[in-house]
C-alpha cells in the first residue's frame, strides 16, 4: 500500500527535478566543478548587552546566512539542501575571532552562561564545553538549508563583541568602562566535500555591539538616589515600571521561587518576536513557581501579559515621555544612535550612508510616525520595513527611493518580485538574494566600513576584471563572469529579474 | 476660477511669509571672522554640519534646525538668505494655533521644549518677530500648574523642574513673566534641593545634577529669588563635579559640562569655570574623521552632540563667532 502511494511521489518528484535541474545543468554530467560561496549577517548590528543580571533586552544572536552556487558550465546552480546531499557537500561555518575559551573567560559573557537558563528555562547555554545559542548554534557547526528563505543559515549563533589582541580592532566603546571592544567579529563560511576538503570559502562581518541604553540609565538612577551601575540602573527602572499602569516593579519578582530578585525577561509579558516567540509567554506559564517578594504593591493578579509589544512599549515611551525629551534628547525620536549601537560603532553603515544624507528615519520613519503608523505594534514583521521603492508606512522620506525603477541610469522592469523587502528579497534570476549581491542590511556595498568590504573585494578581485569610472571591486557583486563563465568580465548592473 | 483662487490665496501667503522674513533675511550672520583652532578642523566641522543642506526637507526639524543655525553661527560661519528663509518659515509652520511649536511638521502637539528651542533659532536668525509672540506667551501660561510649576504640553501637564525652566525660559523671551505665580514658582523650585548642595531633576531622593542646578538658578534668578546661600551650596555641589574637580573619578558628560559652566555663571561665580579642563575634555570628544564632537568619550559624533560642543566652547571663549543667547536643552 505504501509502495502504491511512493512510486508516483517518487515518479513527480523525478520529473519536477528534471524540469527544475536540468535546465540549470544542461550540458552538465555530474556534480559541479567548482562552488562559491556569499555570505552575510541578516542585520546591520545586533544589539548586546553588558550585563544579564537585571533583566534582558536581547540575548546573544546573530544570524547568518548564505547562498552557494555549483559551476560546472555557463550558468550556476543554486546549491540547496537537496542538490547538496546528491552532490555530498556540506555548508558550514566557524566564527573567526569570538572563540571557545575568549567567550567563556569574558566576565560579560560569563553573566549570560550564568543567568540565561533563568532567563530561557531549559535552556544550557555550555554544552560539552561549546557555548551554544538560544537556537541550537554555536560558534561553529553546520548551516541549515531554508526552503522558504532559499539560502544557507545559522540562525542565533552567539556572538558578543570582544576584547581583541589587536587593539586596533577594538573600536567601541564600553558604557560601563571597561576596555574597549571588536565590535565586528568575523564569520567563516565553509563549502566542504563529503572528506572535509574545502570546496569554497567566505568571511563576512558577524557586528554586535552595545547600545547606548547605560549611557543614559546610568544618570538617571543616580539622580533618583540609586547606585550609577546596572544593578542601580534596573532597581530604577523596575521602580519607574511599577509607577505606570501595570504597577509591577519588577524587583519584586523571584521568577525560580530561590529567594532572588530576578533575572526577568521582558518579553514574558511583552510580546517580542526577536525570542522566536509568536506571542508573550505569560510569567506563569514559563517559571508556574514564581514568588512576589515581600514588600512589593502588586499581586499575581496584576502579573498579566500585556497587550504592547516590547519594541511598542520600549520605543513609545522614549519618544512621548517629557522627562526623556527634557532632560535627555529633544530630539530623541530621530536619534536613533541614542540607543542603537553608536558608541564609536556604526549600526548603519552602508552605501546608502557613503553617497547620501539619508538618515534612518527617511526609510524607517522617526519614532513618532513609527507609533503612528502602527509598526511597532508588529515588530520585525516584513510587513514594517522599508523596501527598496517605499519607505516603511508612515515614514516620509525626504528622498526619492527607488521608486522610478531607474538605477544609475538603468531601467529595470518593475514586478512584484523585483525590489521588494531588501531583507530576505529575491532578484536576480528569481533566486539569487538581494544580499548575496549588495551585501548586509545597513552595510550595503560599498560600505563606509572596509572590513564589511572585504569579502566583495576578495570576490571581485581577479586583475582580469575591470570597473568602469566611479565603480570598483567593493560594488555590488556584477561582473557576470563571476558566474556566468562565457560573459563580460566587465562590472555591471545586472538584470534584476 | 476654484484652482485659481486657491493659487492666488496661496501666492499671498508666500508674498507675506517673505515680507514678514525679510528683515531677518537682511542680516547676514557673519560679524566676527571665522573661528580658529590649532585643537580643532572647523572646516571638517563646517562640512559636518553642512551635511544637512544636502536634505531635501532641510531644515528637517525644530531641534536640527537649531543645530545648524547655532553651530555654523558659533563657528562665525555664513548662513545662505535662502536657508535662512527656509528655517524661519518652517518655524512658522511649526507655530501652532495655540501658539506652541512642533518638533518638527509631522507633529501638531505644541511642547515648552520645542518651543524654546524654536525661539532661540529665531533669535539666533534676528527674527524673533516672524512668529507671533503674544501666542507664544499664551501657550507658555496656559501650562501653568496649581504647584508652581509648568507643564510640557498641554497633553502632558504634570510639573517638572525641566518643564518650568523652559516655560520660564519662554516667557522671559517674550516679555511674559508676569504671567508667573512667582511665589508659588519659587517655592516650587526649591524642592528640587539637594542636600549635597544644589538641585536635582526630582523631588525627594535623588543626587543633584548640573543641568538640574543651572535650570533651578535660572529661575531663581528670572524671579529674583537666588539667594547667598543657594548660590553657595550650588557652588559646593559644582565643585564636587569632574568639572571643576580634577580628582573626581566620575566620567565626564558633555550636556553636564555645559551646564556647570552656565550654572556657575548664573550664581555669579563664572570666574570659577575650569577652561582649560572643559577646553581638554572638547578635545577628548573631538572626532577627527569628521570634524564632529560625540556626547561621551569614545562615542561618534552627532549633529546634536557638535553643537552642544560648540556651545561649550563659545561659553569658555574658545569660538567667537555668535554671543551665546539663550540656554536650551
Amino acid at each position: 500500500m505504501r509502495l502504491k502511494k511512493l512510486v508516483p511521489a517518487l515518479a513527480l518528484t523525478a520529473a519536477a527535478l528534471t524540469v527544475v535541474v536540468a535546465p540549470a545543468f544542461a550540458g552538465k554530467t555530474g556534480a559541479p566543478s567548482s562552488y562559491k560561496v556569499v555570505a552575510w549577517n541578516d542585520l546591520g548590528m545586533h544589539c548586546a548587552c553588558p550585563t544579564f543580571a537585571g533583566f534582558l533586552l536581547l540575548p546573544p544572536f546573530n544570524t547568518v546566512r548564505a547562498q552557494v552556487l555549483g559551476y560546472g558550465g555557463n550558468d550556476p546552480v543554486i546549491i540547496d539542501s537537496t542538490n547538496a546531499g546528491t552532490y555530498g557537500v556540506t555548508v558550514s561555518y566557524g566564527m573567526a575571532d569570538n572563540t571557545e575559551s575568549t567567550l567563556q573567560a569574558d566576565s560579560y559573557f560569563q553573566q549570560w552562561i550564568t543567568y540565561s537558563p533563568k532567563l530561557f528555562p531549559g535552556f544550557v547555554p555550555v554544552v560539552g564545553g561549546k557555548v551554544q545559542g538560544i537556537a541550537g548554534n554555536g560558534i561553529s557547526g553546520n548551516m541549515a538549508y531554508d526552503s522558504n528563505l532559499k539560502d544557507w543559515t545559522a540562525v542565533g549563533i552567539p556572538a558578543y563583541p570582544l576584547v581583541d589582541a589587536n587593539s586596533a580592532k577594538n573600536v567601541m566603546t564600553d558604557p560601563l568602562g571597561g576596555a574597549n571592544r571588536n565590535p565586528y567579529p568575523m564569520t567563516n563560511v565553509y563549502v566542504k566535500n563529503s572528506s572535509g576538503t574545502i570546496l569554497a570559502q567566505t568571511s563576512t562581518v558577524t557586528p554586535v555591539a552595545f547600545g547606548g541604553c547605560c549611557s543614559c540609565h546610568l544618570s538617571l538612577a543616580s539622580a533618583n538616589g540609586y547606585p550609577a551601575t546596572p544593578t542601580g540602573s534596573f532597581a530604577y527602572l523596575g521602580k519607574m515600571h511599577g509607577m505606570n499602569s501595570s504597577k509591577i516593579d519588577f524587583n519584586y519578582l523571584d521568577p525560580t521561587g530561590d529567594g532572588t530578585s530576578g533575572p526577568i525577561r521582558c518579553s514574558w509579558c511583552h510580546w517580542d518576536p526577536a525570542m522566536g516567540e509568536s506571542a508573550a509567554p505569560g510569567l506563569a506559564n514559563v517559571w508556574p513557581n514564581y514568588v512576589i517578594m515581600a514588600g512589593a504593591t502588586f499581586t499575581k493578579a496584576d502579573v498579566k501579559v500585556s497587550q504592547y509589544s516590547f519594541s511598542d512599549v520600549l520605543h513609545r515611551f522614549h519618544s512621548q515621555s517629557s522627562k526623556v525629551l527634557t532632560q535627555y534628547d529633544a530630539n530623541v525620536a530621530t536619534n536613533c544612535y541614542d540607543c542603537h549601537p553608536g558608541n564609536n560603532v556604526n549600526c548603519y553603515r552602508g552605501s546608502h550612508k557613503a553617497k547620501t544624507t539619508l538618515w534612518c528615519v527617511d526609510c524607517h520613519g522617526n519614532l513618532n510616525q513609527r507609533t503612528a503608523a502602527g509598526q511597532l505594534t508588529q515588530p520585525w514583521k516584513a510587513s514594517t520595513l522599508p523596501s527598496c521603492t517605499s519607505a516603511s508606512a508612515g515614514a516620509t522620506p525626504a528622498f526619492a527611493c527607488h521608486a522610478t525603477n531607474i538605477v544609475g541610469g538603468t531601467v529595470y522592469p518593475t514586478s512584484p518580485t523585483l525590489f521588494g523587502k531588501f531583507i530576505n528579497g529575491r532578484g536576480h534570476k528569481g533566486s539569487i538574494k538581494c544580499q548575496t549581491c549588495h551585501g548586509s542590511a545597513h552595510a550595503e556595498a560599498p560600505s563606509t566600513m572596509t572590513l564589511d568590504n572585504t569579502q566583495l573585494s576578495t570576490l571581485q578581485g581577479s586583475t582580469s576584471y575591470s570597473f568602469p569610472a566611479g565603480k570598483d571591486k567593493t560594488y555590488a557583486l556584477g561582473v557576470c563572469v563571476f558566474c556566468h563563465s562565457g560573459k563580460t568580465s566587465t562590472w555591471g548592473v545586472p538584470p534584476h529579474q | 476660477m476654484y484652482i485659481a483662487n486657491n493659487i492666488l490665496r496661496i501666492a499671498a501667503a508666500l508674498t507675506v511669509v517673505a515680507a514678514l522674513a525679510a528683515p531677518a533675511l537682511a542680516k547676514e550672520k557673519a560679524r566676527q571672522p571665522k573661528a580658529k583652532s590649532a585643537e580643532f578642523d572647523f572646516k571638517k566641522t563646517n562640512a559636518f554640519i553642512r551635511e544637512m543642506e544636502g536634505r531635501p526637507d532641510f531644515p528637517v526639524a525644530t531641534v536640527i534646525a537649531n543645530d545648524y543655525v547655532y553651530t555654523l553661527l558659533a563657528m562665525g560661519e555664513k548662513i545662505d538668505t535662502g536657508r535662512q528663509n527656509a528655517i524661519i518659515l518652517a518655524a512658522k509652520l511649526a507655530q501652532q494655533k495655540d501658539g506652541g511649536f512642533t518638533p518638527d511638521k509631522s507633529s501638531k502637539t505644541s511642547s515648552i521644549l520645542y518651543t524654546d528651542i524654536a525661539l532661540e533659532t529665531l533669535a539666533l536668525l534676528d527674527a524673533g518677530n516672524a512668529i507671533d509672540r503674544n501666542k507664544v506667551k499664551a501657550f507658555a501660561a496656559s501650562l501653568k500648574n496649581h504647584d508652581g510649576g509648568f507643564g510640557f504640553s498641554t497633553d502632558a501637564r504634570k510639573s517638572s523642574l525641566a518643564t518650568t525652566y523652559y516655560a520660564l525660559h519662554v516667557l522671559k523671551a517674550v516679555n511674559g513673566l508676569d504671567a508667573v505665580d512667582r511665589g508659588k514658582t519659587l517655592e516650587y523650585v526649591k524642592g528640587f534641593a539637594k542636600k549635597e548642595g544644589g538641585f536635582g531633576p526630582e523631588k525627594g531622593p535623588g543626587r543633584p545634577n548640573a543641568r538640574s542646578t543651572y535650570m533651578a538658578a535660572y529661575i531663581l534668578n528670572a524671579l529674583s529669588g537666588m539667594d547667598a546661600p543657594t548660590a553657595k551650596s550650588a557652588l559646593q555641589y559644582l565643585e564636587s563635579t569632574p568639572y571643576l574637580d580634577k580628582k573626581s573619578k566620575e566620567r565626564p558628560d558633555l550636556d553636564e559640562q555645559l551646564y556647570t559652566i552656565r550654572a556657575l555663571k548664573e550664581i555669579n561665580a563664572g570666574n570659577r569655570v575650569d577652561k582649560a579642563l572643559a577646553f581638554n575634555f572638547m578635545k577628548r570628544l573631538y572626532i577627527k574623521v569628521n570634524g564632529g564632537f560625540g556626547p561621551l568619550e569614545g562615542y561618534g559624533s552627532t549633529p546634536d552632540s557638535t553643537t552642544t560642543a560648540l556651545r561649550i566652547l563659545s561659553e569658555i571663549g574658545k569660538v567667537k563667532g555668535v554671543q551665546v543667547q539663550v540656554a536650551k536643552r
